[in-house]
């Protein structure tokens, strides 16, 4: 075996990302390209970066959680406060006032 | 953490809302299964959209004390207000005729305070003596209110004086009807004598003792002795019919309960998108109108609409809605009927039809008592594609589009919608939902049901989702469940988001995105341990920030932190396929990765494919020789450790190098054939990886 700071001549520099491809020939991706890439990002240019993650918004009016689910928001920038209004699929409306 | 409740009652989440701000930062909210609401962040509840016509006052004459002397018909009629002074339509008339010659005559009121917790006020508008062309505004007064105590009146002593709270509207001749006093003689009619202050009257009924905590009701009003000449003179007019005969005084019908989506253009609200609802079934019995429904949740708005049921060859329309679960039908089922399906839809007159309001008035919408809506814009379809439902409304530049599911057509107006409207089609491509757009800079960005693409209005729709349409073309996307599918701009990062679910994918609404980077033209996966709703942009600390709402009321910030809440997620990366160097006279080719160093311990696998095996190539023995590669026998890939102190003798660059070997088995030829993948698990730190080198290959 070789060892390892030995060069073969010949390389392939992936030095810039460029994305997901999947509906290619994978002998077709050009270096770079990727078949598959879930969870990283291309938002900075020329590397991959894992996308960051997610924290729980809080709001002044906070009160306890319901066990239902968010099915839509939209953000009310009313004139006294901000608000995050959302719809639980149980059919209730809320508002988050001053979401952190 | 939650947030407390504004709606009054909750809502039938059937078709998902859309909520709109207006330009006097009312918020619409709006589903198209039951009325609109509006709320304007100080209401402790939402409100009805638009407010209701009232009754006809009832009129009639009385001589005493007035000085109306112009003898001819009065017509009469009166309308609600809001606190913000919006009002709802005039009331049809009720006329008087008089005086007749008595010197004293008056016109005394008895109307119906409205029910709707929004109305505050109530103006009382009559004519002069038979010009019922124009009315004047008599006097504006309170709608109801609460009273905090009644006592012996010091003006007056031996009557009423009743302090309520600030602003009540109350002035002399209002008649209201209090409820709720301890002491039984004061739950009466009372005419208001004086009008002591912005908060005190006296009234006519006898005082007895003191009470406290009533309600006070208007019923009308007993001092419309104001005459003629001085009602013109000294009163607000309002002509009942513009001068080109449309409506004025009743412009302010409430808004159709049957359209789903709202926007706001040229400062008109434009209503549109039909619901069809369908669920559970329906079953009844031949020769009756009722209907009973199993898994459904009507609303008492869907009165009027109509009705499809499978089996019946005419529509019916709905009369009547008693119940959640039951219906009155305007004719008889031609036979019986179980577990039927149905929908339920906006009338026929109004299908396809956008409504809009007047101008600079979003809840004002007219309404015709014989042809109902007449604000309207048929949008004529010119396609011959019938599955091309109205999905959506987007306001864009200088027009509006008309989303189908097929289709886009550009409507745009100069003032006046019913002469100038004009409505173009402008785009083969269509929108899965109302949700499925989303805009950034110039450009709109769409989810169809044959892909990706943008439009920035002018032009041809571009394609953008050639890169990822296997899932499209290899069937992989779960339609069952296009309801939940919608798109995100996420302003921060410059990446549209298309939230979907595919074939298999756990939970009920999308667990996973395809992000397209705006700047970069480059599409990538997300995935999520959760269902994700829907998602908003919203400022934080002065920062655009996008957020997800998801499973157990709780809302995400995200760009946020290093893993999904407390849990770390993985990601993952797999090149195409290289060709090893035929060349080449070496058994090995050499892997370089270079990332930035961590401060936090993070680490990656990365693992090589030879000759299109789907299974990474396993270590034979263990080698720690390598540069920073861990491999350890009868294990697939090699471990990076990508800590800057990972080695005791100092700081450490971000790069790993190791050697792969070229065969899959030591008893196979040379491979030909090679890919790679690195997979991580972020915990603490951003990852990132600067490049990837393999040496050997091409």
């Amino acid at each position: 075996m070789a060892a390892a700071d030995e060069q073969p001549r010949k390389r392939v520099e992936m030095g810039s990302f460029n994305g997901l491809v999947t509906n290619l020939d994978p002998f077709d991706v050009p270096p770079g390209m990727a078949v598959r890439m879930q969870n990283v990002t291309t938002v900075v240019p020329g590397q991959l970066t894992a996308r960051k993650g997610h924290a729980a918004a809080t709001f002044s009016n906070a009160i306890s959680s319901t066990t239902d689910e968010v099915v839509a928001m939209y953000y009310y920038p009313a004139i006294i406060a901000d608000w995050i209004v959302y719809t639980l699929d149980s059919g209730a409306i809320k508002a988050g006032r001053s979401p952190s | 953490m939650g947030a407390p409740t504004i709606s009054q009652t909750n809502r039938n989440t059937f078709s998902l809302p859309c909520m709109v701000v207006d330009r006097f930062n009312m918020l619409h909210y709006l589903d198209g299964t039951a009325r609109g609401l509006v709320w304007d962040g100080t209401w402790p509840t939402t409100m009805n959209a638009g407010i209701d016509k009232p009754q006809p006052p009832s009129t009639g004459p009385d001589a005493g004390g007035g000085s109306l002397t112009q003898d001819g018909v009065y017509y009469c009629a009166y309308r609600y207000l809001d606190k913000n002074l919006q009002p709802g339509d005039l009331s049809t008339f009720d006329d008087v005729t008089g005086p007749g010659g008595d010197p004293t005559w008056r016109i005394d009121w008895a109307l119906a305070a409205s029910a709707d917790p929004r109305i505050k006020w109530v103006e009382l508008w009559r004519s002069t003596a038979g010009v019922p062309a124009t009315v004047y505004l008599l006097i504006r007064l309170g709608n109801n209110g609460a009273i905090t105590s009644i006592t012996d009146s010091p003006a007056t002593p031996g009557f009423c004086r009743i302090t309520g709270t600030l602003a009540h509207g109350l002035h002399a001749g209002a008649t209201i009807l209090v409820a709720g006093a301890s002491v039984p003689g004061y739950n009466a009619v009372h005419t208001v004598l004086t009008e002591i202050s912005d908060f005190v009257v006296d009234t006519d009924i006898v005082y007895s003792s003191n009470a406290t905590t009533a309600t006070w009701t208007l019923t009308g009003y007993v001092n419309d002795g104001t005459s003629d000449n001085s009602l013109i003179a000294s009163n607000e007019s309002m002509q009942i019919l513009n001068t080109d005969g449309t409506f004025n005084a009743r412009r302010f019908g409430v808004p159709p309960s049957y359209k789903s989506v709202m926007i706001i253009f040229q400062d008109r609200a434009i209503y549109g998108v039909d619901i069809y609802y369908t669920a559970g079934t329906v079953a009844g019995t031949a020769g009756s109108v009722n209907l009973t429904g199993t898994s459904v949740n009507w609303t008492t708005d869907m009165l009027g609409r109509q009705i499809i049921i499978d089996g019946e060859s005419e529509p019916f329309t709905i009369d009547l809605v008693p119940t959640a679960s039951t219906i009155t039908l305007s004719k008889p089922l031609t036979a019986n009927r179980s577990g039927a399906s149905y929908t339920i839809t906006s009338p026929r007159d109004f299908l396809d039809t956008l409504i809009y309001s007047e101008t600079d008035e979003p809840e004002s919408v007219p309404i015709d008592p014989v042809l109902g809506y007449v604000n309207t814009i048929k949008v004529q379809k010119n396609t011959s594609d019938i599955a091309d439902r109205e999905t959506g409304l987007m306001p864009l530049g200088g027009n509006f589009y008309s989303l189908r599911e097929r289709h886009i057509y550009r409507i745009n107006f100069t003032r006046q919608p019913d002469i100038d409207a004009a409505i173009n089609l402008v785009a083969s491509r269509g929108c899965v939902n109302n949700r499925c757009w989303a805009q950034l800079a110039e450009w709109a960005y769409f989810l169809d049901d044959i892909g990706i693409y943008r439009f920035a209005g002018a032009g041809a729709p571009q394609a953008i989702g050639e890169r990822i349409q296997t899932y499209w073309r290899d069937a992989l996307i779960d339609w069952t469940a296009k309801k939940w599918f919608f798109v995100a701009a996420d302003r921060q990062l410059g990446v549209i988001k298309f939230f979907l679910r595919l074939t298999g994918d756990s939970g009920t609404r999308p667990r996973r995105a395809f992000c397209y980077d705006v700047n970069h033209d480059t599409w990538w996966e997300e995935t999520y341990p959760w269902d994700i709703g829907h998602a908003c942009q919203a400022l934080i600390a002065g920062q655009v920030r996008m957020l997800v709402g998801s499973d157990n009321d709780l809302i995400y910030k995200t760009n946020d932190g290093y893993t999904d809440a407390g849990t770390p997620f993985s990601w993952s990366w797999k090149s195409g396929q290289f060709v090893f160097l035929v060349e080449e006279d070496q058994e090995t080719a050499l892997v370089e990765v270079v990332f930035p160093p961590t401060t936090a311990a993070e680490s990656f696998i990365c693992q090589t494919f030879v000759d299109q095996s789907s299974s990474g190539q396993v270590a034979r023995s263990d080698n720690r020789d390598n540069q920073n590669a861990v491999m350890v026998a009868g294990s697939a890939g090699v471990a990076v450790d990508m800590q800057r102190t990972r080695d005791a003798k100092g700081d450490q660059a971000g790069v790993a190098r190791w050697q792969i070997g070229k065969r899959n088995d030591e008893r196979a030829m040379n491979g030909l054939y090679l890919q790679l993948s690195i997979t991580g698990t972020q915990v603490a730190e951003t990852v990132a990886i600067y490049s990837i080198a393999i040496a050997g290959v091409q």
